[in-house]
């Protein structure tokens, strides 16, 4: 009973530590999908401050979807990349957002 | 005649109000050992755009030029090719190392940048750590 509680927990902290969000993660995400439209991830991230950016991605990204309706970005917010990384993607959004004082690092 | 005068004074003063940048690693240690201050490394290259924001927005504040200027010795490194040891070499830009005098590390290293709100404290700290 111990053993089975034991190994329960670890499988638990691995799936948790695995569904972390990662603010890299996201540097890269918005490196590849973000970049293009809205320059380096220092001018990107400085588009919003960290609540509009945490606001933007609540309710399945409704806000970000909203943004980019009608625009060359639309496929992609509304795509299954988003939503595999959007919570990496809103890490590093918000880490960087234009009241945080943090500006990120280039590769 | 007076107004413009007064405009090139302004405009001269402003100018020269700036970070004293040493650009080689090893005559800003050697001027920090001679008056026992600590440095700080901006680690850097051409086109990063967090460091152009530093340089821009951060190390053109009056508060943080003055405090850089009178408590610490202030090095500008390009990543690609500088005098500093191996220990402080970086692949990413910008990176802001705080030393001591004698070269040891005060605090972390900073990788990225901050605003003048978040980097003025962290300079105090560092200087605090110098000590």
């Amino acid at each position: 009973m111990k053993i089975s509680t034991l190994l329960l927990s670890v499988a638990l902290l691995g799936t948790m530590t695995v569904a972390q969000a990662d603010i890299k993660k996201g540097q890269k995400a918005y490196l590849k999908q973000c970049k293009k439209c809205h320059g380096n991830g220092t001018k990107g991230a400085a588009m919003k401050t960290q609540d509009e950016w945490a606001a933007a991605f609540a309710n399945d990204n409704a806000g970000f979807k909203a943004w980019h309706k009608g625009t060359k970005g639309e496929k992609y917010a509304n795509g299954k990349k988003l939503k595999k990384y959007a919570p990496h993607l809103k890490d590093f959004l918000y880490e960087y957002g234009s009241n945080s004082g943090n500006v990120p690092s280039c590769g | 005649m007076k107004k413009i005068l007064l405009l090139l004074f302004v405009t001269l003063s402003l100018s020269a109000a700036d970070v004293n940048w040493f650009h080689s690693y090893a005559k800003a240690s050697e001027t920090a050992k001679t008056n026992n201050k600590p440095m700080m490394l901006f680690m850097n290259k051409p086109g990063c755009g967090a460091c152009q924001y530093m340089k821009d927005n951060v190390f053109t504040n009056a508060q943080v030029i003055d405090y850089l200027n009178k408590n610490f010795v202030a090095v500008y490194l390009d990543i690609h090719k500088n005098d500093a040891p191996k220990d402080l070499q970086v692949n990413v830009t910008p990176v802001f190392h705080f030393l001591k005098s004698d070269g040891s590390k005060s605090i972390e290293t900073l990788m990225g940048g901050k605003g003048v709100k978040k980097f003025l404290p962290m300079l105090q700290k560092a200087l605090a750590a110098s000590h």
